[in-house]
């Protein structure tokens, strides 16, 4: 059988899409931002990713996103990849194909899971108590809320998948 | 042997799990990096393994700022022509005022700038509406002076306009001079669109000749450049002959104009009747006139 006549694999579609909305995030996300606070198109892609294909392939694409970040940002490196691949880890164990997940808790889950992130990426960065309040206060609360937004309307459009159990 | 095939059942068993401990152990490794040798790294990767990746990005940011740019700077292109068309048109106002100011020393009475705001759409060369009105002082009756010379006089003034009576007008008359031969002669427009000039039959005008206003009548001053003599005929109707002038000043052309601010007292006939024991007709007299006459008509009633 030909390599290229063999159907790509469903995990590395998802994997093209996330890297689709990196790009997004990295161009269009500044134009989105209102009184500074901006939205995290790519928490969005990588949280669908994570709860669509399990734990295994959740925690090396957030580890493989987070050292992205930790890459084309200036500060200390393996903050973001610890922080992404811990929080999508998370989100993995909450399998589509195993729980069912309606779409209010999903929303949750995405706020949580943006929240999560800030708070991890603060700690190995090496944040004190108050400066992460403050932190969470002006900048990881408004921005889960708007990610909130914005993942609601990707919710609508990829739907909880409903799995036959028998 | 069994104990590592124990420990590869269970990390198969625990895939996640396993995977997730490595990444956070390298996570943390990573993060005890100094700065000098993060930065070697990020170099490092950036430039070879994720070079595909960086350059789409790259690529991308660049094209997106770049509608950016391009989008700013239509804008401020258009704010810039507008800008550049308004100080053009400054500029030009500017010489205007400019050339108007070479008549201000012939005139020894203080001048007014003002804009015209309209003209007459059934007699365009009849009058104008120009931009000062009594309030700054503009009487019925004062010339009106164009950048090279006369242009007509006041008619009308009112609250912020004032209707000037332009030399086209065929109601328009200008007592002018010849300034070779010194022969008066008046200004007139018999179609509304030439001017030509009155003369007496023996004057002399020539083509060529200059005329200017002759002060007569008080509301020009005189010495006003007014045109030149284009043809003069020779043939008398009755006691006058007609002569052809062109005006200096293009009448098509003026935006600006200077009022001659003449004071009220140098009304028709102006201080040399005076002079001559003449009484001079100005508002004040003919309200005085007025009142007499009342008073003088309530008396015969009551005798009556």
């Amino acid at each position: 059988m030909n390599l290229f006549s063999r159907p790509i694999p469903e995990v590395w579609r998802r994997v093209v899409w996330v890297a689709a909305f990196f790009v997004l995030q990295a161009v269009f996300a500044q134009r989105l931002s209102v009184f500074g606070i901006q939205p995290s198109l790519l928490r969005m892609a990588v949280f669908l990713f994570a709860i669509r294909s399990g734990a295994l392939p959740a925690v090396w694409l957030g580890f493989a996103v987070g050292f992205l970040l930790d890459l084309y940002g200036q500060g200390r490196l393996g903050c973001f990849a610890l922080a992404w691949s811990v929080s999508t880890y998370l989100i993995g164990l909450l399998d589509e194909r195993e729980i069912y997940t309606s779409f209010l808790t999903r929303i949750g889950l995405l706020g949580g899971y943006c929240l999560l992130q800030d708070v991890l990426w603060a700690w190995v960065d090496g944040f004190g108590a108050t400066r992460l309040t403050w932190f969470l206060l002006y900048n990881g609360l408004p921005s889960a809320l708007y990610t909130m937004l914005l993942g609601a309307g990707l919710f609508l459009l990829r739907p909880t998948r409903q799995f036959v159990v028998g | 042997m069994l104990l590592l095939r124990w420990i590869f059942a269970m990390v198969m068993r625990g895939r996640g799990a396993v995977s997730l401990l490595v990444v956070v152990l390298f996570s943390l490794w990573l993060a005890r990096f100094e700065p000098l040798q993060r930065e070697r790294i990020r170099r490092g990767l950036l430039t070879t393994v994720l070079l595909p990746l960086h350059s789409v990005v790259t690529a991308f940011k660049i094209r997106t700022d770049m509608a950016g740019t391009i989008t700013r700077l239509e804008q401020e292109n258009t704010r810039l022509q507008v800008r550049n068309a308004i100080l053009r048109d400054m500029s030009a106002e500017n010489e205007r005022l400019r050339q108007m100011l070479r008549l201000a020393p012939r005139v020894s009475y203080p001048l007014l700038a003002a804009e015209i705001l309209a003209r007459q759409s059934v007699r365009p060369m009849g009058s104008w509406v120009v931009d000062r009105g009594h309030e700054a002082g503009v009487e019925e009756g004062m010339a009106v002076l164009g950048p090279e010379g006369v242009i007509g006089r006041v008619i009308e003034s009112g609250h912020g306009f004032s209707l000037v009576q332009v030399l086209t007008d065929p109601d328009c008359r200008v007592a002018v001079l010849n300034l070779r031969s010194r022969h008066p002669g008046t200004l007139i427009s018999p179609d509304g669109l030439r001017l030509e000039a009155e003369i007496n039959v023996n004057a002399d005008y020539k083509p060529g000749d200059t005329l200017v206003t002759w002060g007569a009548g008080g509301v020009f001053p005189k010495g006003l450049p007014v045109g030149l003599v284009v043809t003069a005929d020779p043939h008398a109707v009755g006691v006058l002959r007609q002569c052809v002038i062109k005006p200096f000043q293009d009448l098509s052309q003026v935006e600006n104009v200077f009022l001659v601010m003449r004071p009220s007292e140098r009304r028709v006939g102006g201080d040399q009747l005076v002079a001559h024991g003449f009484e001079v007709l100005t508002t004040d007299t003919l309200h005085k006139a007025d009142s007499a006459k009342a008073k003088v008509d309530s008396t015969a009633g009551g005798q009556r």
